[in-house]
């Protein structure tokens, strides 16, 4: 089998030489809860809301419906300085949501986008989701997985109809940018 | 019996040795608190890789396709011994083995003298069947380790419109340790039923951000069992085979990725002798056995997503390499080899750029160089076959995912095949996907698919002693309709059901001519199966889990008669709990119904397998152990026509103690 010996030979040298390369230390891993929810924190630095009398000034208050894994990740942030201000993690009924910076939307309260996207539009509250589909829902940043990685595309339409902005920091990095 | 280990033994110990002196420094970081990635910019957040998660993962509910997915826990606590054992836990799929290769059948169609041609073998997304007989290796010739393996996906039925060729009944794709999954390196020894024993190493490392390096290597060898064959129990002798069992194998599997590059080498020789004397060869009488040996390098480069594309493609180079030894009365000795080498690239763009849809585009070419088949007797020295026929095959695919509606999903996709000796052909599939709510997701599809005959089908002769060749084969079609649901059920269980129908036209069948009572493979008429197939599955917060299924399914000719080898009931569990102090019992249960032989019928069968398997013990290492067929059924497999009986008898109860340590 000369074929085959010679073969071997070369993986086996080859693997020989991986075995002694130098090893630096490793990639970043974390569960997807933490993940998601450190990046949706991390996304209120790149929304620009109007001056608006309902809200404080002096929180950022991200609020999310029901408490699911990625609501839980989110509530561990409470407290968190985001743009000099501390981050106020909350749950709100549907009725509330017009006091919030940003609200959160988990995939088992889909039902509740339709009416949670009509008071974002009306108040100025970033609406953010994770599950396919949502932008169509109304939903104007969504969270997805794409080959082990979390990646996020933005709807500017609904962004810009509820008098927000996102800036191009931000946009730059989304995987899909609707306008 | 050959020394097992004896090639090996130099080259493991080399390898050992230079594993230790790497000492594993700097595992990969593991940001579990909330506040560590409070730390990071949005940049790096989006740079993190999400535990666990695979390089071709999908959400299920997305895949335009029924799925099973078999994780991690599951693989490392039920004590699977091959690729074949994990498979055939899963719905719509069985088993039979010939104490050679391992044959999986899929939703009723498990063909005798098929090698596996319909079904498509992926490891890490790479296409394993061979040039030459098609074969999906699933046992232990398969060309890598159960134990490499961190999660096993099958699809259920025809995907001929993605992958081309092979991927008629289903595609079995083996998702490998990364490096990072390991970070360091971890041996394993065994030792089990047949006297077999198993030496395992695993070894991994991210290297810097971007990089991470795995290698894989295996050696085994058993006696095997002293078997009594009834069929064999005559004037000639008492039907005893002893000490005809004997297997070994070698294989060593290693992938470096370099940001977006990946290098994968992977070579596996593996050595059975035939104790049931198949091809009317001599019983009793030691040297019939066969060797397989697989090879594939291969790079690829799997680029970012930028600005809504991204570039996939891959170059291989495959080889494969057949020695058959049949001993026949009177001291003959006759040699069967296939040889198959070849090459090719795989190009893939994938667009996200236009909303709600998701548009895939690929180009395909193989060029299979040697193709070639042999058969001779050694002394006398008479040649019956040397044939070589090199060919090869291009391809296109389009597929789009577009998303018409928030609940709504349409996954349309065709795929252009031409291999040279055929008319180009199109295999086109449809999915409408409709998600109501994050809870429910249901599937209508229909697909189309294909598979040319290959070089064996139409080839292979031996001289006029049992097979004879068919130049004129045509390929065979498979039509497809299935309609699904997947219903989840609170936070970690799901209950899904699945209806289908396949017709099959111009099946390529091994028949006998009756003209001249050689066998030949021909296109047989229409061949219709249908059935359901229902699976749920559940993990509880306390680590136990539990998955089973039932399929029904009905296979008829084109003249009502059933298909050899089609059981109509297939009903499996698959659980485990844990036991405290870090010790699981874990288990699993088949059962097959009654199937038809080539000339008659086998009964069905249940059988119960049983493991346990230990935490770290301090210093100690892990150990698990493993009871296959704990009752001791005695049940048989239908045969292909190279046997003298039609059934086959299967193992009995069989035990393999497990040692690992992570070094």
């Amino acid at each position: 089998m000369p074929t085959f010996a010679f073969t071997t030979g070369r993986l086996m040298l080859a693997i020989a030489l991986l075995m002694v390369a130098p090893l630096a230390w490793g990639q970043r891993q974390a569960p997807e809860p933490e993940l998601k929810a450190a990046i949706l924190a991390n996304m209120l630095l790149f929304v620009d809301w109007p001056a608006q009398g309902t809200r404080s000034a002096q929180h950022l208050k991200l609020c999310y419906l029901d408490v699911g894994l990625v609501s839980v990740a989110l509530s561990r942030l409470d407290g968190t300085l985001l743009k000099g201000k501390p981050l106020q993690v909350l749950q709100v009924d549907a009725a509330q949501v017009g006091s919030c910076h940003a609200l959160y939307v988990s995939p088992d309260q889909l039902a509740e986008i339709p009416r949670a996207a009509a008071v974002a539009r009306a108040h100025g509250v970033f609406l953010m989701g994770d599950s396919p589909g949502n932008l169509q829902r109304g939903v104007m940043l969504n969270l997805e997985l794409d080959r082990g990685r979390v990646v996020f595309d933005i709807d500017l339409r609904s962004v810009r109809q509820a008098g927000l902005a996102v800036s191009s920091k931000a946009l730059r990095l989304a995987r899909q940018v609707q306008e | 019996m050959r020394s097992v280990l004896g090639p090996w033994r130099s080259r493991t110990a080399c390898a050992l040795g230079l594993l230790c002196c790497s000492a594993s420094v700097g595992a990969g970081t593991l940001l579990a608190s909330a506040g560590d990635l409070a730390e990071l910019s949005l940049d790096d957040l989006l740079r993190v890789e999400v535990q666990s998660a695979s390089r071709y993962a999908q959400p299920l509910a997305d895949s335009p396709a029924s799925v099973s997915v078999i994780e991690r826990d599951e693989l490392r606590q039920q004590g699977y011994r091959s690729l074949a054992d994990a498979l055939s836990t899963v719905r719509g799929v069985y088993l039979s083995n010939d104490r050679n290769y391992s044959y999986l059948g899929v939703r009723g169609f498990n063909r005798p003298g098929d090698y596996n041609a319909r079904v498509l073998l992926l490891t890490d997304g790479a296409r394993r069947n061979d040039a030459l007989y098609d074969q999906a290796h699933v046992g232990h010739e398969a060309p890598i380790e159960i134990d490499w393996v961190k999660r096993l996906e099958f699809v259920s039925g025809p995907a001929s419109a993605v992958y081309g060729a092979n991927a008629l009944f289903g595609i079995a794709n083996a998702v490998l340790l990364d490096g990072g999954d390991i970070n360091g390196t971890q041996v394993t020894l065994d030792a089990g039923s047949g006297r077999s024993r198993r030496l395992g190493v695993v070894a991994g490392q991210r290297l810097g951000s971007d990089s991470d390096w795995f290698v894989g290597l295996a050696a085994y060898g058993a006696r095997g069992q002293d078997l009594y064959f009834p069929e064999f129990d005559n004037a000639a002798g008492n039907g005893w085979a002893r000490g005809l069992d004997g297997e070994e194998y070698q294989k060593a599997y290693g992938k470096l990725r370099l940001g977006n590059w990946w290098i994968t080498g992977n070579v596996s020789s593996r050595e059975k002798d035939l104790p049931n004397a198949p091809f009317s060869t001599a019983f009793g009488v030691p040297g019939t056995r066969t060797l397989d040996q697989h090879a594939l390098f291969e790079l690829a480069y799997d680029g970012p997503l930028a600005q809504g594309w991204q570039q996939q493609f891959r170059i291989f180079n495959g080889r494969y390499r057949y020695n058959g030894d049949y001993k026949y009365p009177g001291a003959l000795d006759n040699r069967d080899q296939g040889r198959a080498t070849w090459s090719g690239v795989d190009y893939r763009l994938i667009v996200t750029a236009l909303p709600q849809h998701k548009l895939l585009l690929g180009m395909e070419g193989q060029w299979n160089t040697e193709l070639r088949q042999v058969n001779f007797d050694v002394a006398p020295a008479v040649s019956y076959l040397d044939s070589n026929h090199p060919s090869h095959a291009f391809s296109l695919v389009a597929q789009d995912e577009w998303r018409l509606h928030a609940q709504w999903l349409l996954s349309a996709g065709v795929r252009y095949d031409k291999h040279q000796d055929f008319a180009a052909i199109a295999s086109p599939r449809a999915a409408l996907i409709y998600q109501p709510d994050s809870g429910v997701a249901l599937k209508a599809m229909a697909s189309s698919a294909y598979r040319p005959p290959n070089a064996y089908e139409r080839y292979y002769e031996d001289g006029g002693v049992i097979q004879k060749a068919n130049p004129a084969l045509l390929p065979e079609r498979m039509r497809s309709i299935e309609l699904a649901a997947d219903f989840r059920v609170g936070q970690a269980a799901r209950v899904g059901v699945s209806v289908f129908r396949n017709a099959m036209r111009n099946m390529i069948d091994q028949v006998q001519d009756p003209a001249d009572g050689l066998y030949i493979f021909s296109n047989r008429s229409e061949v219709r199966t249908h059935g359901v197939e229902v699976d749920a599955e559940k993990r509880w917060a306390g680590g136990q889990r539990l998955r089973g299924s039932l399929s029904w399914q009905r296979s008829r000719l084109a003249d009502g008669v059933e298909l050899v080898n089609s059981p109509s009931w297939l009903a499996k569990a698959v659980w485990a709990v844990p036991l405290g102090a870090g010790w699981t019992a874990s288990g699993d249960w088949q059962a097959v119904s009654a199937r038809n032989t080539l000339i008659g019928r086998v009964p069905g069968y249940g059988a119960l397998g049983l493991a346990l398997s230990s935490p770290r013990l301090a210093g100690l290492g892990e150990l698990s152990l493993g009871i296959y067929n704990l009752g001791n059924r005695r049940y048989a497999d239908p045969a292909s026509s190279a046997f003298v009986s039609d059934a086959l008898v299967q193992d009995g109860r069989q035990l393999r103690l497990r040692w690992s340590m992570s070094l």
